[in-house]
């Protein structure tokens, strides 16, 4: 039977991180979407199911934790998605904080590549 | 003595201290009693004066306005050097260094302008405050320069250190607020060698070159983290865990690193050395330790890792060394290896071994580095363990 590709939803404000994350993903055979807001990553997650979302904790300036808002959105509506944060800013708190409110894994930058689809792969073998 | 066989107040001081009371009534020559009486207290008074002299800690020298030492007291004949006859007699210009020469200079400016004089002397890392006054001598109608000293290296240097903390302080929120920024390009660096490589699999010359740009990023990276965790104040977060899993995960990155200077690292880790620990930064301290002992390495030297419980006086430990072949540290420099900037190696921070010492004394360990009895460095860190209700 033919296995319908995962899709893996990319949420980061910097326009060349989604650029590269995408193309190593698709490499590896996922289909890939981003979004780089909040509001943007919300409207399609409401339009679509996806299996794994990896998500940047911080999508505004100083301060922010929009991730754990996606987090939180996603762990309420979307029982079978997976999501992973990843923060240049985590604190042991804000890293607690994420495991509550429903993330799969969190991770500090800087991880390679290999390592961050190594925990996505675990994750959607999981499922 | 007056022509009519009165004699004058013999010593004011004396008679307003009413030393000599009880001898009332018309002043008249004294009696040979009165006079040895008055020698003794002369005498004993003289020697109280001494005494209280030779007790004050602050250098005093009493000088003629040429400079010529008059009377000192212990603690300034202590630092001219001598006994009080070699000392006396001498100018206060005892050489041509300091503190010396500043006292001559202070000595002068009383002498020509009349007027109390302050300086400030610094040599070889001592400090002194020095104020000079002046009086009309009533013996010999020549005026005095009073000269005071007083030590305040201890002074200077704390407030030193109060200053350099300040600054540290405002640097590491500086630093650190910069460091955290700095993660996101070198993620994105890092990701997109990954991502090339992905492209480009099987290129030998390609996968080369992005092992050398990850090393490169690695080492820009630990910089960076060092930075961070020394400009950053830690809330520890204390949990129990097992000193050879964190050491089992330094070693297995460390070892990369090594490959890349043709150095191994060997690891003796005794299995459940468990005790309360915040894991991130102990990691981070050991993985200094580890790099610190690669890049003192030659090619084809062995650094060593060992753990174990021990017991010392019947109470347990947990003792890690970390060693290496390389040319050791400098024994002159031993005593300052641990304090913050202090670094000879190219690249180096000179905070690598300030966080570790940081990080160990956050865990009530204890560290010691000095070198290994044939050669190369050792650094062993030392952890309590407390028993479990």
């Amino acid at each position: 039977m033919l296995k319908v590709a995962d899709r893996i939803l990319i949420v980061d404000d910097e326009e060349l991180i989604v650029l590269t994350m995408r193309r190593y993903f698709e490499g590896l055979g996922y289909h890939v979407d981003a979004a780089h807001e909040l509001e943007e990553a919300q409207a399609l997650l409401a339009n679509r199911q996806y299996d794994l979302v990896i998500c940047d904790l911080r999508l505004t300036g100083i301060g922010g934790v929009e991730g754990l808002q996606i987090v939180a959105d996603i762990h309420q509506r979307c029982a079978n998605t997976r999501v992973v944060l990843l923060s240049a800013f985590g604190t042991p708190e804000i890293e607690r904080e994420s495991y509550n409110r429903g993330a799969d894994a969190f991770l500090h930058k800087p991880k390679s590549m290999m390592e961050i689809a190594s925990v996505a792969m675990n994750l959607l073998e999981q499922r | 003595m007056g022509e009519n066989g009165h004699s004058k107040v013999p010593r004011a001081s004396a008679w307003n201290a009413g030393v000599l009371a009880g001898w009332t009534g018309t002043v008249s020559a004294p009696p040979a009693r009165v006079t040895d009486e008055l020698q003794q207290i002369i005498l004993k008074k003289s020697y109280e004066w001494t005494q209280t002299f030779d007790a004050i800690a602050l250098p005093v020298f009493i000088t003629r306005m040429d400079g010529t030492i008059m009377r000192v007291n212990r603690a300034a004949r202590d630092l001219v050097g001598g006994t009080f006859q070699e000392v006396l007699g001498r100018n206060i210009a005892v050489s041509e260094v300091e503190p010396w020469k500043t006292l001559a200079d202070t000595v002068a400016a009383v002498r020509d302008s009349r007027t109390p004089c302050t300086a400030q002397i610094e040599d070889k890392g001592r400090f002194w405050d020095v104020t000079a006054a002046w009086y009309a001598s009533t013996a010999d109608a020549e005026d005095r320069v009073i000269i005071v000293m007083r030590d305040t290296t201890d002074f200077v240097r704390l407030s030193e250190s109060v200053r350099r903390g300040e600054q540290l302080a405002a640097l590491g929120e500086l630093v650190g607020g910069v460091a955290h920024e700095v993660r996101n390009p070198i993620f994105g660096i890092g990701i997109t060698i990954d991502t090339m490589q992905q492209l480009l699999p099987d290129n030998p010359e390609i996968n080369e070159l992005a092992d050398v740009l990850r090393g490169w990023l690695g080492r820009l990276n630990r910089l960076m983290e060092n930075l961070l965790a020394y400009g950053k104040t830690w809330t520890l977060s204390l949990t129990e865990g097992s000193l050879d899993k964190v050491l089992e995960v330094v070693v297995d990155g460390c070892r990369q690193i090594a490959a890349q200077s043709s150095v191994s690292v060997t690891a003796d880790i005794e299995p459940e050395l468990v005790m309360l620990m915040d894991t991130h930064r102990l990691g981070h301290a050991f993985e200094n330790l580890v790099i610190n002992a690669i890049q003192h390495s030659s090619m084809r030297q062995t650094v060593f890792v060992a753990a174990r419980r021990e017991s010392v006086d019947g109470r347990e430990q947990l003792v890690c060394s970390v060693r290496d072949h390389g040319p050791g540290f400098n024994p002159a420099e031993l005593p300052r290896i641990f304090e913050p900037f202090f670094t000879k190696r190219r690249g180096g921070t000179g905070l690598g071994l300030s966080i570790v010492q940081r990080v160990v004394d956050e865990h009530g360990g204890t560290i010691n580095a000095g070198n290994a009895e044939d050669g190369g460095a050792l650094v062993t860190v030392r952890f309590p363990v407390f028993a479990h209700d």
